[in-house]
C-alpha cells in the first residue's frame, strides 16, 4: 500500500514538473506556427488582390494582432470577461469581424478561422481555468467545441488590442 | 567496507525487495527525459517552421516594397 502511493507520487511528480510544461510548451509553438500560416496567407493572397482594405477590421486590427504575436513575441493577454456579454464596443466589432470574414474567399476565410481557433488553444494552455469561464460564456448555442472555441478565440482577437509587454 | 555495504543493504532493503526501486526510479527518470526530448525535439521543430514562414511573409512582401519604394525615388527625381 505504502509503495504504491509512493509510486503513484512520483510518477505524478514526474509528470506534473517535468513532462507536462515541455508539453504545453511544445504545442503552444506549434499553435504559433498556425498564427504565422494565417500571416503568410494574407500577405500572399489577400493584400494584393485587394480582399482587405484599409480601414477594415481585419486589416486594422487583425493583422496587427498576428504581427505582434509573431514578431514582438508578445504574451497573449486574456481579456477582462466584462468585454464578452453587454458590452455594445465588442458586440460591434463581432459583428465587423463577423461580416468581414463571410466577404472574403473560401481559402483565406479558413486560414483566418484556423488562426482564431489556434489563439484559443494556446488561451486554454496558459489559463485553463479562465478560459473554460470564457467559453462557457461565449457559447450562445450548444453547436460543439470546434465553433465554441472559435467564438471564444474571436472574443480575445476583438478585446486585446492592449497587448501586454511581457514575452510569451 | 563491507561492513558498510551490509549496513547499507539493511537500509535498502526496507523498502521493499533491493533492486526495485532502483531499477523503477531509473526508469522513471529516463522515461520522463525521453518525452521531455521529444516534445523538445517538436517545439524546435515548431519553431524552424514558423522562421522559414517567417521567411515566406518578407519575401511576399517584397514587389508591394518594390513598388513603394520605386514610386518614392520617383517623386524624389520631380
Amino acid at each position: 500500500m505504502f509503495a504504491t502511493v509512493c509510486i503513484m507520487l512520483v510518477v505524478s511528480w514526474q509528470y506534473l514538473f517535468y513532462i507536462l510544461p515541455s508539453k504545453r510548451r511544445a504545442y503552444i509553438a506549434i499553435n504559433m506556427l498556425c498564427l504565422s500560416e494565417c500571416l503568410l496567407e494574407l500577405n500572399r493572397e489577400a493584400l494584393p488582390q485587394g480582399a482587405i482594405t484599409k480601414g477594415s477590421y481585419i486589416h486594422d486590427y487583425f493583422y496587427k494582432f498576428l504581427v505582434s504575436a509573431l514578431y514582438k513575441k508578445i504574451y497573449l493577454k486574456f481579456p477582462s470577461l466584462s468585454d464578452i456579454k453587454g458590452n455594445k464596443e465588442s458586440d460591434i466589432r463581432m459583428n465587423l469581424f463577423d461580416n468581414e470574414l463571410n466577404d472574403l474567399c473560401p481559402a483565406t476565410k479558413a486560414a483566418v478561422t484556423g488562426a482564431i481557433y489556434a489563439v484559443s488553444r494556446i488561451m486554454f494552455l496558459n489559463h485553463p481555468f479562465e478560459f473554460i469561464i470564457l467559453f462557457l460564456m461565449a457559447t450562445r448555442a450548444r453547436l460543439g467545441i470546434r465553433s465554441g472555441m472559435i467564438s471564444s478565440g474571436k472574443y480575445i482577437t476583438v478585446s486585446s488590442f492592449g497587448l501586454t509587454g511581457a514575452t510569451r | 567496507m563491507n561492513d558498510l555495504f551490509q549496513s547499507f543493504l539493511e537500509i535498502v532493503s526496507q523498502y521493499g525487495p533491493f533492486p526495485v526501486g532502483i531499477v523503477f526510479g531509473v526508469w522513471i527518470s529516463r522515461w520522463a527525459t525521453k518525452q521531455q526530448f521529444e516534445y523538445m525535439g517538436k517545439e524546435i521543430d515548431a519553431l524552424r517552421k514558423e522562421r522559414e514562414k517567417i521567411v515566406d511573409i518578407v519575401r511576399s512582401q517584397e514587389s508591394r516594397i518594390d513598388i513603394l519604394h520605386n514610386g518614392s525615388q520617383k517623386e524624389g527625381e520631380k
